[in-house]
């Protein structure tokens, strides 16, 4: 357990030293944006979609019961802009890219590639780490808005089109409640998110042993072990972005 | 003053472990510089695990390792750096990039090293790969190579980029003798005309016999003998004899039986 965070803390510094020390590989980082941004593009916008449908979808038929309808946009914009919207992308991308990177590296570890790297005075952070981190951090702010705008937009189509909320009416509502400070709380999250799936998966693949069984655990392990943070983080961060960004702030 | 620059290496008293298992028990010898140094033992004597506490990839548990006279048993990996890059490796699996071709695999170090010039590297690449009989293969992945090519690429990888000693974890192990033979051919010339150090470790004692100046015998993690090549074959010690022993009978077989495996 100690010596867990320990290694997790160790992974952190040697990426501090190696962020502040070493040239930036432009063409590593940039094919890992391909990678993870590019290709998560799909899997991020349907997640967006139809969390926004089914969240408008239940709200609307609660809230009519009690003539509150026309708050269903705002629900639905709240909830995806500050919670659902980087939660539900990074989780997505924990699934897909977490796991890519912790079976690539471990493979890469339990058949002495990472050796070879060192014994060539590559260091393995610099070279795996780090544009995978620059990568997540360009890529998810951008997948979290357009889980969020796909969210918002099904949840329209959702009360405007098949309900029949009138359609200015239901975009004001949504305007007039929805702040950029909600935007912004939700693409802070998304960053730090982004920020632990890579710890997590690249921790586990850089201390994964034992052949193909050791990789498979590891990869089982970064999902898990990014999800559970995901979460958790989320939890603590959604209480401080408040203080920060709260939800009544006035329009920057 | 002494004048005669250290050995390449020297290992003093180094002992490693893993899970309480121990695989070296105080292993002391002494790499001579310019020159070729083979380490010979059974499997699992320690052979790999040795080569790899010579650049710092594993820290021993107790003992020193020093490189050209400076101990390198405090070194951060950052201060390793500049050593690792003088020293090239071949792994005993090649250890080649599997998501780099041929050609990029051996351009790795030279790119590493800060060469920029895409000419320079590419006639590099080209060079070393002839060297080692693969002249003109550079578009192929790693994946598609049978285990003698890989070996060939990941010396070639480790000749790229000139270092001054090369690591060799069992060179000729899994090539056609012919094969064999050029590659142990090519240990001794760069030994000969370019002065690298190289540590061989080899069950081969012919290509032993060949390329090596120095021998090391190693077994059950502790060294037997350590000497010149001639003095090996008088040595006395038991575990030598056997090796011996054994490497003469798979040469001319004692009888027509066959040779029972233990
Ligand atoms: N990473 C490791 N973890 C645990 N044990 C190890 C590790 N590496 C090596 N060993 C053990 O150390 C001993 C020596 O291994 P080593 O690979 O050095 O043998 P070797 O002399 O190179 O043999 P071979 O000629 O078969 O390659 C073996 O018993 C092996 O099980
Ligand atoms: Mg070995």
């Amino acid at each position: 357990m100690i010596s867990f965070y320990g290694q997790l803390g160790l992974l952190v510094g040697d990426v501090m030293v190696a962020i502040l020390t070493s040239g930036f590989r432009i063409r590593q980082t940039l094919h890992q944006i391909v990678v993870i941004g590019v290709g998560s593009q799909v899997v991020v916008t349907i997640t967006g979609a139809f969390t926004g449908a089914v969240l408008a979808a239940q709200t609307y038929f609660k809230f009519s019961e009690l003539g509150l309808e026309a708050a269903t946009g705002p629900v639905v914009s709240i909830a995806m802009c500050r919670e659902l919207g980087p939660v539900l992308a990074a989780l997505m991308v924990a699934g897909r890219m977490g796991s890519a990177m912790s079976a690539e590296i471990g493979t890469m570890r339990v058949t002495e590639q990472i050796d070879a790297l060192r014994a060539m005075g590559t260091d393995p952070v610099e070279y795996l780490v780090i544009p995978r981190l620059a990568a997540i951090l360009i890529s998810m702010p951008i997948l979290t808005a357009e889980a969020i705008w796909c969210g918002i937009l099904s949840s329209q189509f959702l009360t405007v089109d098949l309900f029949g909320i009138p359609e200015p009416w239901y975009t004001e509502q949504l305007l007039s409640h929805t702040r950029s400070s909600d935007v912004i709380a939700g693409l802070v999250k998304s960053v730090l998110f982004g920020f632990l799936i890579v710890i997590a998966s690249c921790h586990r693949g850089l201390s994964a042993k034992d052949g193909a069984m050791g990789v498979g655990q590891a990869t089982t392990r970064a999902v898990v072990d990014s999800a559970l943070a995901i979460l958790v983080v989320n939890f603590f961060l959604s209480l401080l972005l408040e203080r920060w960004f709260p939800t009544h702030l006035v329009d920057f | 003053m002494n004048l005669e620059p250290p050995p390449y290496f020297e290992i003093e008293d180094l002992y490693q472990a893993f899970d309480g298992q121990a695989v070296l028990q105080g292993v002391s010898f002494k790499v001579p510089r310019g020159r070729t140094t083979a380490i010979l033992g059974g499997s699992g004597a320690g052979k790999s695990v040795l080569l790899r506490h010579l650049n710092g990839l594993l820290k021993p548990i107790s003992g020193t390792v020093r490189v050209t006279g400076i101990d390198i048993g405090a070194f951060s990996e950052r201060q390793l750096r500049s050593i690792r890059r003088r020293i090239g490796v071949l792994f005993q699996d090649g250890a080649l990039f599997d998501s780099m071709s041929v050609g990029e695999n051996v351009a790795f170090p030279l790119r590493e090293g800060g060469e920029r010039s895409a000419k320079t590297i590419a006639d590099r690449v080209e060079e070393v790969l002839s060297l080692v009989g693969l002249s003109g293969q550079q578009a192929k992945m790693p994946d598609a190579l049978s285990g003698g090519m890989r070996k060939r690429v990941a010396l070639a990888r480790a000749l790229a980029p000139r270092p001054d000693c090369i690591l060799y974890d069992e060179p000729t192990a899994g090539l056609d003798p012919i094969l064999s033979e050029s590659i142990t051919h090519l240990i001794r010339t760069l030994q000969s005309t370019l002065h690298i150090t190289s540590v061989m470790v080899t069950h081969h004692l012919a290509s032993m016999r060949y390329a090596a100046d120095h021998v090391v015998f190693m077994k059950s993690g502790i060294v037997r003998y350590e000497g010149s090549v001639s003095q090996f074959d008088q040595s006395d010690d038991e575990a030598v004899r056997a090796f011996l022993r054994a490497d003469a009978m798979a040469i001319s077989p004692p009888t027509s039986d066959k040779i029972e495996s233990s």
